[in-house]
């Protein structure tokens, strides 16, 4: 690692993953499928253990392959219920490569997200309990493109790395230490100690970025810990820590750290006295000895004996290692990590999970709410295949292979009146029925499309907001979706990707801002994309159009009525081919001719709602009859 | 399995902790939800609370884990067991069957005949010595149990005993979650993600304490009182109203935007991660003293006094929030009581009844989808305006 460049930042995320996987969660790595996905692979594997596991959860895993449970042929051979560990506990210690990240279902995240979490896995399944180690680190590949959801953000808060990795990235030979070095990393970082000031530089970087969550703090600090193992120091110093807040909390929307000489400045570091903080006094029944816990100045005893550990806080500010780290590294790493539009995204209020408005349309993180494909399997509940349920076999005969020898016992006893002969090889009664479980499809997925061009676009904006919450507070049995597109200006923009989430809903309806053209043929291009995107899901979209019908700006984004009106016609008449109910909500003043054009090219009539508020919204946007 | 990380380590998150202290102590309080954004130590507080809560005893040999009786009494404490209650007691109705299905459940019948006259180890136990043939009495931890999302209903409500089916042709009753969790904690992570038809499951046993399984001939019930205790993040999706509405406390979880508690809530964690023993033994003084404290609350809880003037304040609080039922104002009782006994006062005062309002109350308010405030804004005006807060804030100055 003494080369003048440097590694870039994916070879060092690949070798810190493969260093210490559970530790640091692992990466999602962003981008399509090709060469520079499998090298970045290759890098991580070939850096392993060579008897390290490595497994791949593949698209359609059953749960019981993911978590274990019963294994059926072995019980019945052997009389006695025999386990059979998932995938995850059998790949305990190693990792676990995750292809499609962004399709990542909740009945694969849940068991995911718990390895992650604990290192082992609680199995409540088919008879079986167990709770096996399952100390894994996850490598997602998040293929989601332009508009799409991507890996949850709930998977995303528990890897370190977040890699947009480039198309034509290619690691560079002389920056791969190889396996041997990695071992020696991976022997040497449980006695990394970090000092007070790198800690302390992360917390401030990490507070700055806005999210809620503690985890990538806490990855970060990890990821301090093993780049010092990897650079071969013997302590986290601030140096370190600059590279990993690069690494794990700028892509997350923190600031920028201060790199080279600005951040090693002695005086900056000891202003802030290296005391138990305010809120370890503030818990006035704290044991005498969890203020020296908290201490920076005294690493606790009974800490791994390493030679350094005793010097660590006295010098904080000793000069780095001859390995040190080239002084345009940290610079080259933020580069290659933001986002291409963080500039952007900067200057908008970022949510929680490092999520912001300014990735329009990358809508990150559409939770772990699974994209529904009607009636996909996810288990089996006892009933009888009726009413459209369907039979599911192997659920059936795990049901029914207990009892076997009970009911030969029953049957030869009938037999014996009987003389009925051979019994058949397998007795199932309809107890024993199992019917395929199916993740229920929301009902509808409604895409307010609204226009929010001109003096009447914040009123407008506020009425709908209101009518996306009504809608949502009333549909949790119906599991109704909503998804907001405003079109103003020259563009569209999906403001709220489809949820069923509230909370989420509302966060992302804050600070709309209105005005400008009207790009209507825009709008209608942006809602036709996402009647596909839920067809793809399985899901029923439905359109509500709110506008005041006069239209400016064309489909390329120029000005200018006449070839705006005949775009949005257009579109009118591709969306009326996809067959979607659409209404048409008319909030001019007095009623526009136009809309009604647009409104039978569309396939329906417009309605006239000048004061159109949110309950008035809501109703003419209900899926119910009523409407 | 690793131990959890040291309840009182986990630095601020005041009302998260109080909630859990309170479901501890009192718990038909009737369970605990903790919402809140992703990475904030949920669910470390809740597996905590396991690491914190004295042991229980139990019958020894009972898959439910049934309270030993008080002296003079047979059967199980709480009734209803189908072990402890032997194959003649308890429900004549069932007796036929669920005489077959308690032989199945193993060493029950015979460890609650063979009445060794062990009692108790320690005499924390609630029940008296017992007198001639009680039943065997060993100490247990208290269960915390988790529900997996991807748990199959077998697994949750017990099913054939496949072992001895297999092996011995016995039609036996293997007990599941439900059994384990009786008298202890059922845990749901991600509770808002859960199946549909668990969570109905898991509302008919949370409301008659009870899980009936009935399946050829296989006939059991057997008692399932647990404390539920949900946590999730808003942000994927909300819970079912129905849901919503068992749980006795609500809490809400956010991060310290403050940078020394962040601070410090890293410095914990990265000495966890390194020395977990170490750890562990530097924080089993201040957990001791908690575990304590929840040992006294349960014992003196019976005794705090509840005056006629904070069940009038609670009904103020009630009908100023337009909190249908009497669940609201139960709770807020069973809570502040809770409270006080945490506190060692024999008595309830205004100040814990503004002190478990918002947790008691929050998630019982009708929502209104157009009011941005959310809830918690609304119960701190009502505490103003029905004049709870400032009698709270004379009687704090008063016992300074």
């Amino acid at each position: 690692m003494t080369s003048g460049v440097g590694p870039d930042p994916f070879t060092l995320a690949a070798l810190l993953v493969a260093l210490d996987p559970h530790g640091l969660g692992g990466a999602v790595v962003e981008g399509p499928g090709g060469p520079a996905v499998d090298a970045w692979l290759h890098v991580v594997r070939s850096h392993r253990p060579p008897e390290s596991p490595w497994r791949r959860i593949p698209a359609g895993i059953t749960p019981d392959r993911l978590v274990g449970g019963l294994d059926l042929t072995r019980s019945l051979a052997a009389g006695r219920r025999v386990g059979q560990p998932g995938l995850l506990a059998e790949a305990d210690g190693g990792i676990v490569l995750l292809p499609s990240a962004e399709r990542l279902r909740v009945e694969v995240a849940a068991p995911l997200l718990e390895a992650l979490d604990r290192g082992r896995m609680s199995v409540e399944r088919d008879g079986v309990s167990e709770c096996p180690a399952a100390a894994i680190g996850v490598v997602a590949l998040d293929e989601s493109v332009e508009d799409e959801p991507g890996a949850p953000a709930a998977l995303r808060d528990r890897t370190a790395f977040l890699l947009p990795l480039p198309p034509r990235w290619k690691p560079t030979p002389e920056h791969l230490p190889g396996a041997a070095a990695l071992a020696r990393a991976r022997e040497a970082l449980p006695h990394i100690s970090v000092t007070p000031e790198a800690m302390e530089a992360l917390a401030r970087q990490a507070a700055m970025g806005g999210w809620a969550s503690h985890r990538p703090l806490l990855l970060a600090l990890r990821t301090a810990r093993a780049l010092a193992a990897l650079l071969e120091r013997p302590r986290a110093d601030a140096e370190i820590a600059a590279l990993a807040g690069a690494l794990v909390l700028v892509p997350r929307g923190a600031p920028l750290p201060a790199t080279g000489e600005d951040e090693a400045d002695p005086d900056a570091a000891h202003d802030e006295p290296p005391e138990p903080p305010a809120a370890e006094e503030e818990q006035d029944d704290a044991p005498e000895d969890a203020g020296d816990e908290a201490s920076p100045d005294e690493p606790p005893p009974g800490e791994p004996p390493t030679p350094e550990a005793d010097e660590a806080p006295d010098t904080p500010e000793e000069a780095p290692e001859p390995s040190g780290l080239p002084a345009d590294l940290i610079p080259a790493v933020v580069r290659a990590l933001l986002p291409k539009d963080w500039e952007d995204s900067k200057a908008r209020p970022s949510g929680s999970g490092g999520r912001s408005l300014g990735r329009s349309g990358r809508g990150r993180g559409d939770g772990l709410v699974p994209a529904t494909a009607r009636g996909r399997r996810i288990g089996a509940e006892p009933g009888r295949p009726r009413g459209g349920r369907r039979l599911d076999l192997p659920a059936t005969l795990v049901a029914a292979a207990p009892w076997q020898r009970l009911r030969s016992q029953a049957r030869a006893r009938e037999a014996e009146d009987a003389l009925t002969g051979d019994s058949p090889a397998l007795q199932v009664t309809p107890d024993d029925l199992r019917v395929q479980r199916r993740v229920r499809p929301a009902a509808s997925r409604t895409l307010f499309l609204v226009d929010a061009s001109g003096s009447q676009a914040l009123r407008r904006l506020g009425e709908v907001k209101g009518a996306v919450e009504l809608l949502l507070a009333d549909s949790y049995r119906r599991r109704d979706e909503v998804a907001l597109i405003v079109f103003r200006g020259r563009d569209a923009r999906v403001v709220v990707p489809p949820t069923r989430s509230l909370v989420r809903a509302r966060r992302l309806l804050r600070g709309l801002a209105g005005g400008g053209g009207t790009p209507l043929a825009r709008g209608l291009e942006t809602a036709l994309e996402l009647v596909h995107r839920a067809r793809r899901d399985d899901v029923e979209p439905r359109i509500v159009l709110l506008s005041d019908g006069r239209p400016n700006v064309d489909r390329a984004g120029k000005g200018g009525r006449s070839q705006a009106r005949n775009d949005a016609l257009a579109l009118a008449d591709e969306l009326r081919r996809t067959g979607t109910p659409v209404r048409v909500l008319d909030t001019s003043p007095r009623g526009e001719r136009f809309l009604d054009e647009l409104a039978r090219h569309l396939g329906t009539r417009s309605h006239h709602l000048p004061h159109a508020d949110a309950r008035a919204i809501r109703r003419a946007a209900a899926p119910s009859p009523a409407a | 399995m690793p131990r959890p990380f040291p309840f009182s380590a986990i630095v601020g998150q005041e009302e998260m902790k109080l909630a859990l202290r309170i479901a501890a102590v009192d718990p038909s309080v009737g369970g605990v939800l903790v919402f809140g954004d992703r990475g904030t130590g949920k669910s470390t507080a809740v597996r905590a609370l396991a690491g914190l809560l004295p042991p229980i005893p139990v019958v020894e040999g009972c898959p439910y884990g049934c309270a030993p009786p008080e002296a003079g009494q047979t059967g199980s404490a709480g009734g209803g067991c189908p072990v402890c209650d032997g194959p003649a007691g308890g429900r004549a109705g069932e007796a036929g069957t669920g005489g077959r299905a308690g032989k199945g459940a193993g060493a029950g019948d015979s460890a609650a005949a063979a009445a060794a006259g062990k009692s108790g180890r320690n005499g924390t136990a609630p029940h008296g010595p017992a007198a001639g043939a009680g039943p065997a009495v060993v100490e247990r931890d208290v269960p915390m149990v988790d529900l997996p999302l991807g748990a199959t209903e077998d697994r949750v409500v017990g099913t054939l005993d496949l072992e001895r089916a297999l092996s011995d042709g016995v039609r036996a009753f293997e007990p599941g979650l439900l059994a384990r969790a009786n008298r202890g904690f059922l845990y749901i992570d991600e509770v808002n993600l859960l199946d549909d038809h668990l969570v109905d499951l898991l509302l008919d046993v949370a409301a008659s304490g009870e899980n009936v399984v009935e399946r050829e001939g296989l006939s059991v019930r057997h008692p399932a009182r647990f404390v539920l205790v949900g946590s999730g993040n808003p942000e994927e999706g909300d819970l079912r109203p129905q849901l919503l509405d068992r749980f006795g406390l609500s809490v809400e979880v956010a991060t310290p935007r403050d940078i020394e508690m962040r601070l410090e809530v890293l410095r914990r964690r990265d000495a966890h991660d390194r020395d977990p023993e170490e750890f562990h033994r530097r924080w089993s003084g201040q957990d001791g003293r908690i575990r304590q404290q929840i040992r006294r609350a349960r014992s003196s809880l019976d005794t705090v006094e509840v005056p006629d003037a904070f069940l009038r304040r609670a009904s103020e609080l009630c009908l100023a929030l337009e909190v249908d039922g009497l669940r609201g104002e139960l709770t807020l009782l069973r809570a502040a009581r809770a409270l006080a006994a945490l506190e060692g006062r024999d008595r309830v005062t205004t100040t814990d009844l503004a002190e478990v309002a918002p947790p008691s109350l929050r998630h019982r308010l009708r929502r209104d989808p157009l009011d941005e405030s959310g809830t918690t804004p609304r119960i701190h005006r009502a505490l103003e305006e029905t004049g709870i807060q400032e009698e709270a804030a004379s009687e704090k100055a008063r016992s300074a």
